[in-house]
């Protein structure tokens, strides 16, 4: 099929521009899905194959054509979206979240081959795109209509901004010949509105430097710290029609509008590291997001292990220096306070004074790509501006071999303590019959993922809600980059989580990045009731494009605010919901398996044939695991609701 | 001797504000300082040369004398003299022993310095009530909700 005959019309003028109908829309977005469909849309079904009724859920047969048909390369003449759209290509744009809207540029990104996928709310589809970054590192869009599609993005863009993600925001704006006019809907100004919420953005006004403008996106999406980027489409600039290159007054190659080259640290501020570094008796490197961004896993554990230096990791995504390794701190909470030399690298969300367990006799070195950041919140020591992977192979090269063996086994100690105390929980969770206690919950799910059949690296796994995740956290490990996602992070948002799992689970399925190896592999996620509420829908979503996601609710008929007014009789209902809703059931309502799981002992097996079903079917499923809110009253229920530690497996908010 | 004592006081704490560690560091009166410190709050540390006390005044409000939780915070400041710890973060008998009190609900942390070891005695407070917040945040987060304005997630 000629799909770029098909993507085109003709306007009044005798030029072809791109057909922007709502029907081409969804058609064209499903083309560029890639190999989203591969394991899915040979019957069309998701429900049971027996099920033969006539209103049984199915998967329209329009999806199966899609996935059969190829991209095909577009050459000028080209419109304005398919020249933005070629630069997303060569920049290798990984993939497109997106709801109807902004057609042109959806179109022409998915008529690229980009995987391009289409969900139920923008800002969920926003977070999707949140997710992909942090389990891959790529750069992913996400895409809404003006103004209301657009809005809806805003809560997504703010995680993301928080989160350090480099997520591409596009939105179309209606026509710049309608401006202030509010002739006919949905018109807006768009970038004031992320203010604050981005690294750069820019409204397109000039069609000719579409190329140039998506240089100038790609070139921060890329660099330093990154941040959301924000473009805004008006149709004279999308439908603008160019018969050659040199209609575009900048159209350049890659290599000719950034450059690759990174910030390497100065001869003296690496010395000075140095000097501090081997005066430690207790060091400790704090691992962050600039050690996943620029991939400097590897240099970490030469310098970790050369110099005997444990490493505790904080930030958006974790797993840059595994759990299986002895100088891994994440799980020694009580070690932390015991460093007197702390070398943050890439710690882009940084905390204020006694955020961190650190001491306040310790002293700080910070790597960051980024100079005017350097010294804000903690007083540092050495500061040292470059990219973390360059920092951390120069010091792993000029390092000495050390020894720190009584340091190591005080976190050992620390580790060992740690682990008991989760033990103890579990067993007191085990105790409550009559609902399932989040430490069992927790328990379970790591024994599952990690001490059990499956390869303990390799399940994606989102860790989100609010009093659940902080029993899950205690027990999530990392054993490589990419595979745990933080949850919302530090801007805190409730129930982004069935979005991150949707942008994790098609970077695995697609395998992107550092998820290659695990290809096809289910994700699975944890959130809370309150959190479910914001993005169940999406699971209509991921059974519709056959993602094995496994959601996990934690169920206590509460947000989880509602302890605070306990004691207030006006106040306290307004933090509750009704008892015992069946998510399950609206999963299944949404073509998804469900489970609802009422007592402590029966989790485990709905865990099982979940994963079955993920495994086999390629289906997600949703496990409503019935708890009493009850749970997080200490005098009730020890051990009641959980704090955190920072940095290490419980850190959240930096 | 005493003015001696104070002066080894008065530059222990000034390296704390000289490194940035507290902020907006003042001593209001002979031998009482004032500190922002930890989750933002000012802080008042005083230093009784003639009893050889460092105290910080009225740190943690809303503890009554009969709680569980005042039980819990006494026998974790005695803990800090545990043998089990390690001697960089053991509080040694020998040389201070920690103490707490408790008027109307609101608890000071007070460290009784032997032997004159004042720059000992300043070390060990001040990291013993960095401690001691770690713990709250890990042990009793809607204490720190309730009575500092920590953020909920």
């Amino acid at each position: 099929m000629n799909q770029n005959r098909h993507a085109n019309r003709h306007n009044g003028d005798g030029d072809t521009v791109p057909d922007v109908s709502r029907r081409k829309f969804i058609t064209k977005a499903m083309a560029g899905a890639g190999a989203t469909a591969a394991a899915i849309l040979t019957t069309g079904e998701v429900a049971a194959a027996e099920n033969t009724e006539a209103h049984s859920i199915r998967i329209p047969d329009e999806f199966a054509q899609a996935e059969k048909t190829s991209p095909v390369k577009v050459n000028f003449p080209m419109s304005g979206a398919q020249v933005f759209a070629r630069l997303c290509k060569e920049e290798g744009l990984a993939a497109l979240f997106s709801c109807p809207g902004n057609y042109p540029v959806v179109n022409a990104i998915a008529l690229e081959g980009i995987p391009t996928y289409s969900g139920r709310h923008e800002g969920a589809m926003c977070h999707a795109a949140d997710g992909f970054c942090r389990v891959t590192g790529e750069v992913a869009a996400a895409s809404g209509t003006e103004g209301p599609g657009f809005t809806d993005m805003i809560n997504a863009i703010a995680t993301a901004n928080a989160a350090r993600s480099p997520v591409l925001v596009l939105a179309s704006n209606m026509a710049i010949v309608n401006e202030d006019t509010e002739a006919g809907i949905q018109l807006g100004y768009q970038q004031p509105t992320t203010e604050g919420l981005k690294k750069y953005g820019k409204r397109l006004i000039t069609a000719k430097r579409i190329h140039e403008y998506g240089g100038y996106a790609f070139r921060q999406l890329r660099s330093g710290v990154p941040r959301p980027v924000h473009l805004d489409f008006p149709a004279e600039v999308t439908r603008a029609s160019f018969k050659s290159a040199a209609d575009l007054e900048y159209f350049h190659d890659k290599a000719r509008y950034r450059t690759t080259a990174k910030p390497h640290p100065g001869p003296k501020d690496l010395s000075a590291a140095i000097d501090l570094l081997k005066q430690a008796q207790r060091p400790i490197i704090v691992s962050s997001n600039g050690v996943f961004y620029s991939k400097a896993w590897d240099a970490l554990k030469k310098l970790a292990e050369k110099a005997q230096i444990p490493v505790v990791e904080s930030g958006a995504q974790k797993g840059q220096f595994s759990d299986d390794n002895p100088l891994s701190a994440n799980a020694a909470p009580s070690a932390l306070a015991s460093a007197d030399v702390v070398m943050l690298v890439g710690q882009y969300c940084m905390p204020t004074v006694g955020e961190f367990a650190f001491g306040p006799d310790a002293k700080y070195i910070r790597v960051d790509p980024c100079p005017e950041d350097i010294g804000r919140n903690l007083p540092i020591d050495v500061g040292l501006v470059s990219c973390e992977k360059a920092a951390l192979e120069a010091l792993a090269d000029a390092m000495p071999a050390m020894k720190h063996d009584a340091w190591v086994a005080e976190i050992a100690a620390a580790r060992k303590k740690f682990e008991e105390e989760n033990d103890a929980h579990y067993a007191k969770g085990l105790s409550y019959t009559d609902a399932v206690h989040p430490a069992v919950i927790a328990k379970e799910l790591a024994d599952f993922m990690y001490n059990g059949k499956l390869p303990k690296e390799q399940t994606t796994f989102v860790a989100g809600g609010y009093g659940i995740a902080r029993y899950v956290r205690r027990r999530l490990r990392g054993y490589r980059p990419g595979q745990i996602l933080n949850g919302a992070y530090q801007y805190g948002a409730i129930g982004p989580d069935v979005g991150y799992a949707f942008g994790a689970a098609v970077a695995v399925r697609h395998g992107i990045s550092v998820q290659a190896p695990y290809k096809g592999s289910p994700v699975i996620c944890v959130t809370g009731d309150a959190g479910i509420g914001y993005t169940i829908m999406e699971l209509e979503t991921a059974s519709k494009y056959r993602l094995p996601i496994i959601v996990i609710v934690y169920n206590n008929n509460a947000w989880g605010t509602w302890s605070g007014n306990s004691r207030s009789p006006v106040t306290m209902s307004l933090h509750l919901f009704q008892e015992n809703v069946r998510y399950d059931k609206v999963a299944e309502g949404l073509g998804a398996h469900g489970e609802y799981v009422t007592q402590p002992g029966d989790f485990k097996a709905a865990l099982e044939r979940c994963y079955q079903i993920a495994v086999k079917e390629s289906r997600p499923s949703l496990i409503n695991c019935q708890a009493k809110k009850e749970f997080w009253v200490k005098q009730q229920y020890e051990p009641g609701f959980l704090g955190t530690v920072e940095p290490g497996c419980m850190s959240y908010n930096h | 001797m005493a003015k001696g004592s104070l002066n080894v006081v008065r530059a222990s704490l000034q390296s704390y504000a000289d490194r940035g560690v507290f902020r907006g560091f003042s001593e209001i009166k002979s031998g009482q300082f004032k500190f922002v410190w930890l989750l933002h709050r000012q802080m008042e540390l005083t230093v009784d040369t003639a009893k050889h006390v460092l105290r910080f005044k009225q740190l943690l409000p809303g503890v009554p004398a009969s709680s569980p939780l005042y039980a819990e915070l006494k026998s974790y400041l005695q803990e800090r003299h545990d043998r089990a710890l390690p001697d960089h973060r053991r509080v040694d008998r020998k040389r201070a022993e920690v103490s707490c009190s408790n008027r109307a609900g609101v608890v000071s942390i007070s460290l009784t310095v032997k032997n004159k070891q004042y720059a000992y005695g300043v070390n060990k407070i001040v990291n013993l009530v960095h401690e001691l917040f770690v713990h709250l945040r890990d042990a009793h987060p809607d204490y720190l909700v309730e009575n500092f304005d920590a953020p909920q997630e």
